[in-house]
């Protein structure tokens, strides 16, 4: 299946970024290949609606999943109508995540796991 | 005549001079202006009479008109509007109601609804001023649009004395805006000077006549004095430093209620400001 996951880097081997509408990159990955492309994510310096954005982007690629660390309000909202599954709680690299997705130990979710604007200021 | 009282920062006694200056000439008409933070009532306690929600037209899609638009979405930099499989997502509060997404869609797919963005509260306050105050609502940005709703509802026919918002940027220039004289309140600091050229700045876009109130004076520092000297701004009143003053007027007490020597003095002031018009 088609997942994307959030990412500071276009790698497979680049650190998952913990929040969705702002992340540096999506890289799409096929789970059962790992083959891998990354999109760059423009809409992460938007002034707002940065996750509105990005999960219209998202679901533009046709993915079954996105794979990130949180998830806000309006990025679950979007992502939830496009009929995207978030799984949320990735940590270290792209292929670990994907790994860890495959394995079933990361968390689904419908709703949104951090506030709105969690990630403005680098979501630390 | 408007008189517009603005000052580069907050606490730097913009209430403080608009309400006094409003109270020792009344009864005057007072638009509080800072919709941010509106503190004007704790002044002149308003007893409001009429509340009027402030609201901006927003897009909302109705499904059984015609098909999703993505190039309305994609138009949207705000994100306040997405395209997703059979549905069009709204996000109210991300709206600026600049209304591309009507003119993108085809007729009807998209229809314009209120969303209320703050109010204005009409009320009748001590002396017999007429207030008029906006206020945002929590979490929204449209400042801009409350403060043209609080401009909207002057009398025209009556002298009006506008408390603005802190700063130099947009909101403060919608305040300002059709002004006849602007008042600008800083304080013998850097800072304020930093401010004040600011404040000035936009005055001379605005091409509205100004004259400066220094606050907290007698600190030492000339530097305020100097620079409006060099720049022909004249300093139309200063209000010394005094503790017991700022203690009064953190418990909503003006300058005419500390000491009633300030209304013959903010009466002399009006009529100064008259003469440069």
């Amino acid at each position: 299946m088609k997942v994307v996951v959030s990412s500071t880097g276009p790698e497979l081997s680049s650190t998952t970024d913990p929040r969705f509408g702002r992340c540096s990159y999506f890289v799409v990955v096929e789970t059962e290949t790992m083959e891998a492309k990354a999109h760059s994510n423009t809409s992460r310096t938007a002034m707002g609606g940065a996750g509105i954005q990005a999960g219209q982007f998202v679901a533009s690629l046709g993915a079954e999943a996105v794979i990130t660390g949180n998830v806000g309000p309006n990025a679950a909202r979007v992502l939830s109508a496009a009929g995207v599954k978030v799984f949320t709680g990735a940590a270290g690299t792209v292929e670990e995540a994907v790994k860890n997705f495959q394995a079933g130990q990361l968390n689904q979710t419908s709703s949104a796991t951090v506030s709105a604007h969690a990630g403005m200021g680098g979501g630390r | 005549m408007i008189l517009a009282v603005a000052g580069g920062k907050g606490g730097i006694g913009k209430t403080l001079v608009a309400t006094s200056l409003t109270l020792a000439n009344s009864p005057l008409q007072f638009l509080d202006c800072d919709v941010e933070e509106p503190n004007g009532h704790f002044f002149l306690r308003p007893r409001i009479r009429k509340t009027e929600a402030v609201s901006i037209p927003v897009p909302r899609f109705r499904k059984w008109k015609g098909e999703v638009c993505p190039a309305a979405a994609d138009f949207c930099r705000y994100g306040a509007l997405a395209a997703v499989g059979e549905d069009m997502l709204v996000f109210p509060e991300l709206c600026v109601a600049c209304g591309g997404c009507f003119l993108l869609c085809p007729a009807g797919t998209l229809e314009p609804v209120d969303y209320q963005v703050g109010v204005v509260k009409k009320a009748v306050a001590r002396s017999g001023i007429e207030y008029i105050g906006g206020e945002l609502k929590v979490g929204s940005q449209r400042t801009t649009e409350v403060i043209r709703a609080v401009k909207d509802s002057l009398d025209p026919g009556r002298e009006t004395v506008i408390d603005c918002p802190p700063g130099s940027g947009r909101p403060v220039l919608e305040a300002i805006r059709g002004s006849d004289f602007c008042l600008l309140v800083t304080e013998p600091t850097p800072f304020g000077l930093h401010d004040l050229r600011g404040n000035k700045k936009l005055l001379d876009i605005l091409r509205v006549p100004g004259g400066v109130v220094i606050n907290r004076s007698g600190t030492g520092y000339d530097g305020i004095q100097r620079w409006c000297r060099e720049e022909n701004l004249p300093v139309l009143a200063e209000i010394p430093f005094d503790r017991k003053l700022a203690a009064a007027a953190a418990r909503g007490r003006t300058l005419t209620d500390y000491n009633p020597d300030w209304v013959p003095r903010l009466r002399e002031l009006r009529e100064t400001i008259k003469t440069k018009l």
